[in-house]
């Protein structure tokens, strides 16, 4: 009588305990739970970078959930060239440009339509007269996310891994299979075009 | 400088990373064009706010989400073959029946009319379900099964009399009438072990999940007896889940701790039975 596999009990080892390369390691062997560990430890990042991208709930979760089920499709043939979260940056990064391309034409806002973007520089149902430092950050919040929303899908994924996923140039230049020059270039431009977009809330982000 | 190109130049020049001869010619730039200065400073702004991103929270049910589509995917991942099976097993069966009708036939024409062969039918495909099993994710125990067709799965609980499993002194837990996924969290908080089982209808065999309760590791042996009472004692001592495809309960030796591993107890005690085990973490399988 013998076990019928490997297990990592059979060395006091739990999931929970073996690292990341391991855990590819193993997942790409086709342990199912290998798989789950990977998702336990990152669903949260994927979510989180998700939502950062569409800021809708709903779509995040669906995003995040396709992204590990093209995982656990390709982790056979990824070489670990880079690491696990670049590679989970870079699939839903994809799954985000793919469900874009799949949707009908976005209906445009203008920045005049836009509530988070109008002249009077208040966030719809913001209370009126509460000048206090927080809502005024909440307020300048909300509005710069506005404003991401209305980059191209492409400068939106590098805004939001630089700067709030705090990814450097390099991983982004793995996750997006591009030169760190062209990052950087590129970059450069989203933020330009964010200043752009805020043109009318400027006193907002100064003052802050 | 243009003021186009100054522009290119204000992430670097912001981040510090500017090679010292543009940043010269950039910062005289800004001193000879004070709007493009203000734009930077507009520019410093709006590059600072982006650094302080709103908090997100993942909704509570991401985990199971992520893991309904895993399923869903492995299970369209096994199929495939299957697929293809059945269709190497048709086109096998369609060039049998060929070659028995094409024999029949020659015969037929060869001896005369009294040997002649009769057609059989083609059998049905008959597409087999998995068994229902146990996953464990964060602490959560979770039965999963998936089926093809129309079906009924039933949990009970408890039960002394194992000379049926399901025992006919079980608790009935739920029934559920289904096709396709079923993934159902393993809620029963008891302070004693307790056994889940689980049938699903046409499927040979019951799927028996020992909770371990309250953790009771000062437990020193199992007794001689009842492999099902051996394993609530085992599933106990070591606070894991233990999950066993069963068509009958055994009878087994009685086992010592002894500081002994959880693989070597289950060595004893499934030996004489022809029973295979794999430990998983906190979950054991016994098929």
């Amino acid at each position: 009588m013998q076990d019928v596999a490997e297990s990592p009990e059979s060395d006091n080892v739990t999931y929970e305990s073996i690292d990341e390369k391991r855990l590819v390691e193993r997942g790409q062997k086709g342990d199912r739970e290998a798989i789950d560990e990977l998702v336990r430890r990152y669903q949260n990042k994927a979510y989180q970078y998700a939502y950062r991208l569409t800021h809708d709930a709903d779509e995040a979760a669906d995003l995040a959930a396709e992204a590990f089920v093209r995982i656990y499709t390709a982790i056979p043939r990824f070489r670990a060239e880079s690491r696990f979260t670049t590679w989970l940056y870079r699939i839903i990064t994809n799954c985000f440009l793919d469900q874009k391309k799949k949707e009908k034409p976005r209906k445009t806002v203008s920045l005049d339509e836009n509530p988070l973007l109008g002249e009077s520089g208040t966030q719809m149902g913001a209370p009126v007269g509460d000048p206090t430092e927080s809502s005024e950050k909440n307020e300048r919040g909300e509005i710069l996310m506005a404003a991401i929303d209305e980059l191209p899908e492409y400068q939106r994924a590098m805004i939001v891994m630089y700067h709030m996923e705090m990814l450097g140039y390099e991983e982004i230049a793995a996750a997006l299979d591009l030169p760190i020059g062209t990052v950087k270039s590129r970059l450069n431009r989203a933020r330009l075009a964010l200043r752009e977009l805020l043109a009318d809330q400027v006193e907002l982000f100064i003052s802050g | 400088m243009t003021p186009e190109k100054a522009l290119e130049l204000f992430s670097e020049y912001r981040e510090g990373t500017l090679d010292p001869g543009l940043r010269q010619a950039l910062e005289r730039h800004f001193y000879e064009n004070p709007a493009t200065q203000e734009e930077y400073r507009v520019f410093v702004s709006v590059y600072d706010s982006l650094s302080n991103p709103p908090e997100v929270t993942p909704p509570a049910n991401l985990s199971e989400l992520i893991n309904r589509r895993l399923d869903l995917a492995d299970w369209e991942r096994k199929r495939e073959p299957k697929r293809q099976l059945r269709w190497f097993r048709l086109v096998t069966m369609g060039a049998v029946a060929a070659g028995v009708i094409l024999t029949g036939y020659i015969a037929l024409d060869r001896f005369g009319p009294q040997t002649g062969i009769a057609a059989s039918s083609v059998p049905g495909i008959v597409t087999r379900d998995t068994s229902p099993s146990v996953a464990r994710l964060n602490g959560e125990t979770r039965i999963r099964f998936w089926s093809d067709h129309q079906t009924v799965v039933t949990v009970h609980t408890g039960g002394t009399r194992f000379e049926t499993l399901p025992p006919s002194d079980a608790s009935l837990v739920r029934s559920d009438e289904l096709k396709g996924e079923y993934n159902v969290p393993l809620a029963i908080n008891t302070t004693s072990p307790s056994v889940v089982w689980v049938t699903v209808k046409g499927l040979e065999g019951t799927t028996a999940i020992f909770l371990p309760g309250s953790h009771n590791p000062s437990l020193s042996a199992t007794q001689d007896g009842d492999l099902i009472s051996a394993l609530q004692v085992v599933s106990a001592k070591y606070g894991i889940v233990i999950e066993a495809r069963l068509n009958r309960s055994y009878q087994v030796p009685s086992v010592p701790f002894n500081n002994r591993t959880v693989d070597l107890v289950l060595g004893d005690l499934l030996s004489s039975t022809g029973l295979r085990w794999k430990v998983d973490g906190d979950l054991v399988r016994i098929r």
